[in-house]
């Protein structure tokens, strides 16, 4: 299987109040077609921002690109930061659509869920307005928007918040993309809710085969629901491979931190471990190891230079000084 | 060090140019109103009918005279105390009324508080200016019933403002640490909670002088307000009206004062609005950025 | 149905606040301490027996709550009583002078909204581009312009640049009509203009940046449908809200204008009354007043409960 979508050396700097913000520095992924790949990092650590490039949602004037984002299709390879807006209009929802972290506000607050839905279905798919509400009852039934009649007719402030992100989900998976960036999609979800939207997303994929980018903090998330997964720290991938490895063998110190910071059932009475300090402010462009602060293991070497992209094993690579090609330190 | 550097340049921040320039404005008319019987070239009520209706720059009148053969200039300029005073009267009024009102009713919240609110809203469902006309018609027309009515007519406004101030404030947490050492309900509110607000009133303030001027001008105008043979700034337009024909400047002179002053206010009170609020700044685009900052380095 | 009880409850919550101020305004007026009397016979001599038939005529020998009631009777029954100074029905006078005002409160209530909102999202959409930052210095400048001095300048520059232009003249036909009213409305309108025209641009800004929109993008919608279908019908609702209020308000500003263009209307009719203590004229001219601002802001509170399906109507 190829891979639907390679990051190569992607930069994004945005533009805000406090001057410019390298959000993400660097960056090279790759996501293999039909696989869930997890996006892991603190908040802040440019995993939003980089996704968020895929579909280009950054506000035009306030944002610069380097590098590179190549989507594959059937009809050839693209560089999404070359599209025309003509192609990105089209790209968007039909190749690759997007569900946000807080389904509240995502929606259009004054017009009906099911009309949200039936007018991406219309325009991209040039359905007629009835035969676009069948197949928007359709979607509902199949996500577990019920009874879907009454539904249709609701406003977001009639719903709750699974409600309306298995309407998010309706709406994405309505032009059947190939693709779909999942943005913290249970983040700003009860507990209980959280178990069946990710479920219903795991069902859905395995079912139509789509390609998933699934962001999120949450460890055990990731193991759940994930093929493969990277970490990102201070806009840049450090470690990435499938999820046994991540979570078996983690070669880099932030993540075997992050693990070992993740509370377990069998650490019941112990003293919870952190990782010590605070990720770095992204304000300039890193020459060094940016974890370099805060781990227990850096050396000199670590706060001169920035560490190389090394191979741990097949699939999986991790970009710390301590590391020889082949993983051991 | 650092810390004093960085509270150089937000204050470097706050003047900008249409700042500094509004700021001078502002001090200059100020300064007029304040010193205006010593700088008027003539006694602005005194008739000279042997000067009457001069253009401007003739016989030593530099905006030229009114039918009455009264120095234009002179008027105007006691026209500018008048105005100014009157403005910082229906100010000064609104605040010493509307601002404790606000605050007590915003803190104790409760019956006391929806009582007025209901009053203020029977208040506020008049249109500001019919009230005004109302107020006026019942005091009698004149300067005083002008500045009382117009006070009345913002004070609901003031208080409104405060009281929703101090509702968000009074949730906060260092509130209630004043609460838990036992400090008075009135030490928190003026000592503890006011200065939080300060800033969001003065701006505010600042563009109440401006609407109070406007205001008092138009009440003025309709000769509701300051009665002859005191003029202010509408009650000049009033006269000028009637020499429409023959010297356009009598009209021209007094709206030019009172629309000077007043955008100045917006611009100033613009001014401290955006160094409050600083994401309503403009963001500079990454060349202008790369550009400002090389010169900075 | 649900808008119907929402309907007659608002309405009926109107009387106690009309009720409140015709007797706020018709107490305050006798506070004054003006004779009536005297208002009525002006300069001329008059006997006492002239005085006290007056009094009798005019109910002034009755005690004030009874006054109050004669004349609410009268009110309710349609009759607005007689002025003191012309001794003519009221009802005459206002109705003679009422299609000026209303001309000039729906003219400039079309004129300030179409202008602000239109110059609102083409600002809102150019945001930090220089169509935004001249308009925006427009805005300023026409907030801080107040009205009054506008159609001075106004009626200046005609007087002097455009012959044969006059604000003063007959009203015998539609077209007159309009003529006459039209500047003054757009003079009205400017100051609604400035305030609404910001607001109608932040509010457009703040519902560009929304996460909905973000979402509209995504799923691929195009420029056009992401900015007026989502975007600008969120940012005009409270934009309507606030409008209806300036309408509504506007009623009082007729009065000004009215004045200086020498217009025939209502509010010059109460800037007499009020000079000449004519209190009959005052009492029934604020009371309209307020009637007519209670009414239009009633409209708008139906209208946004149409157009905001998150309005409940309690």
């Amino acid at each position: 299987m190829g891979n639907i979508i390679e990051m190569k050396d992607l930069c994004v700097n945005l533009m805000t109040v406090r001057g410019i913000v390298y959000a993400v520095q660097g960056v090279d992924l790759a996501v293999k077609e039909g696989e869930v790949h997890g996006i892991v990092g603190e908040s802040g650590c440019g995993k939003s921002v980089s996704t968020k490039t895929i579909m280009r949602l950054h506000e035009k004037d306030k944002t610069e690109y380097t590098g590179s984002v190549i989507y594959n299709s059937s009809s050839g390879s693209e560089d999404i930061l070359a599209m025309s807006d003509k192609r990105m209009r089209d790209f968007r929802g039909k190749d690759a659509a997007m569900i946000f972290q807080d389904p509240m506000t995502s929606l259009d607050p004054i017009m009906k869920a099911g009309e949200q839905i039936s007018e991406v279905v219309r325009r991209k798919r040039g359905m007629g307005k009835k035969e676009a509400k069948e197949y928007v009852l359709r979607m509902f039934e199949k996500v577990g928007i019920l009874p879907p009649e009454k539904r249709y007719e609701q406003y977001p402030f009639e719903m709750s918040g699974g409600m309306l992100q298995r309407v998010m989900i309706a709406m994405a998976l309505s032009c059947e993309p190939r693709l779909i960036i999942a943005d913290e999609p249970t983040t700003a979800l009860d507990v209980t809710i959280q178990a069946q939207i990710l479920d219903l997303l795991r069902n859905l994929q395995q079912e139509n085969h789509t390609s998933v980018i699934f962001i999120t903090h949450n460890l055990g998330v990731v193991a759940e629901i994930c093929d493969s997964v990277s970490v990102m720290y201070a806009g840049r991938v450090v470690e990435s491979g499938s999820v046994l490895d991540i979570f078996d063998r983690p070669a880099h110190p932030y993540t075997q931190a992050l693990l070992a910071s993740n509370p377990k059932a069998s650490d019941s009475g112990k003293r919870m471990k952190t990782i010590e300090g605070a990720p770095p402010p992204l304000y300039a462009k890193f020459t060094s190891c940016p974890f370099a602060p805060r781990c227990p293991k850096a050396t000199e070497i670590c706060r001169s230079a920035l560490p190389p992209v090394k191979t741990v094993s097949e699939g999986h690579t991790a970009a710390c000084h301590l590391l020889n090609e082949g993983g051991k330190e | 060090m650092n810390g004093n550097k960085k509270s150089v340049s937000k204050l470097k921040s706050f003047f900008t140019v249409p700042v500094i320039i509004t700021s001078i404005i502002l001090a200059i008319v100020l300064f007029i109103s304040i010193f205006a019987e010593w700088i008027t070239p003539y006694d602005p009520e005194e008739a000279n009918l042997a000067d009457s209706l001069c253009k401007a720059m003739e016989k030593g009148h530099i905006l030229g005279t009114d039918k009455l053969g009264r120095d234009l200039l002179s008027r105007i300029i006691a026209g500018a105390r008048s105005s100014i005073v009157n403005a910082f009267l229906i100010v000064g009024f609104e605040m010493i009324v509307g601002i404790p009102i606000g605050l007590i009713c915003g803190y104790y919240g409760g019956r006391l508080d929806s009582f007025i609110m209901r009053i203020w809203d029977i208040v506020c469902s008049l249109p500001s200016l019919l009230l005004a006309f109302v107020l006026v018609a019942a005091f009698g027309k004149g300067t005083y019933s002008g500045v009382i009515a117009m006070g009345i007519v913002y004070t609901p406004l003031t208080a409104k403002l405060a009281r929703s101030l101090i509702i968000t404030e009074k949730s906060q947490v260092y509130v209630e640490a004043a609460k838990s050492l036992g400090y008075s309900d009135a030490r928190i509110i003026f000592i503890h909670i006011l200065p939080n607000c300060i800033t969001t009133m003065v701006a505010q303030l600042t563009l109440d002088i401006g609407t109070a001027i406007v205001s008092m001008a138009s009440l003025s105008y309709l000769g509701l307000g300051v009665q002859p043979p005191k003029s202010d700034w509408g009650s000049l337009l009033k006269d000028g009206m009637t020499m429409l024909y023959q010297q356009p400047m009598l009209l021209i002179a007094p709206a030019a004062a009172i629309m000077i002053t007043s955008i100045s206010i917006n611009i100033f009170s613009d001014g401290i609005q955006a160094y409050i609020d600083p994401s309503q700044r403009r963001l500079p685009s990454f060349k202008e950025y790369r550009r400002k900052n090389k010169d900075a380095a | 149905m649900k808008y119907l009880s929402y309907a007659v409850k608002k309405l009926l919550s109107m009387i106690p606040i009309i009720l409140i101020v015709s007797i706020a305004v018709f107490v305050l007026l006798r506070a004054s301490g003006v004779d009536p009397v005297t208002v009525m016979i002006g300069e001329k001599q008059a006997t006492d027996e002239l005085r006290e038939s007056l009094r009798q005529q005019f109910y002034l020998d009755k005690p004030l709550l009874t006054q109050y009631l004669i004349w609410l009777k009268g009110v309710i029954a349609g009759d607005f009583g007689i002025d003191y100074i012309n001794k003519q029905s009221i009802n005459d006078l206002i109705i003679s002078r009422l299609p000026v005002t209303a001309g000039l409160v729906v003219l400039s209530s079309l004129f300030g909204m179409t202008f602000a909102i239109i110059l609102g999202v083409v600002a809102a959409l150019n945001r930090n581009k220089s169509a935004d930052r001249i308009l925006s210095v427009l805005m300023l400048f026409l907030t801080s312009v107040p009205n009054f001095v506008v159609s001075i300048l106004v009626i200046v520059f005609c007087t002097k640049f455009v012959p044969g232009y006059s604000f003063i003249g007959s009203y015998s036909n539609f077209g007159e009509y309009l003529s006459r009213i039209f500047v003054p409305s757009i003079v009205m309108s400017l100051g609604v203009v400035a305030m609404l025209g910001r607001i109608t641009r932040s509010s457009m800004i703040s519902q560009l940046q929304a996460p909905h929109i973000m979402t509209a993008k995504a799923k691929g919608m195009d420029e056009f449908n992401v900015t007026f279908k989502h975007a600008f019908h969120n940012a005009v609702l409270p934009v309507l809200t606030i409008a209806g209020l300036q309408f509504a308000g506007s009623i009082g500003g007729t009065v000004l204008i009215e004045q200086i263009f020498s217009l025939p209307g209502v509010g010059g009719m109460l800037v007499n009354g009020i000079q000449q203590n004519n209190y009959p004229v005052v009492q029934i001219l604020v009371l309209f007043m307020l009637v007519v601002y209670l009414v239009m802001s009633f409209v708008v509170d139906m209208l946004y409960a149409v157009i905001d399906p998150r309005v409940k109507l309690k």
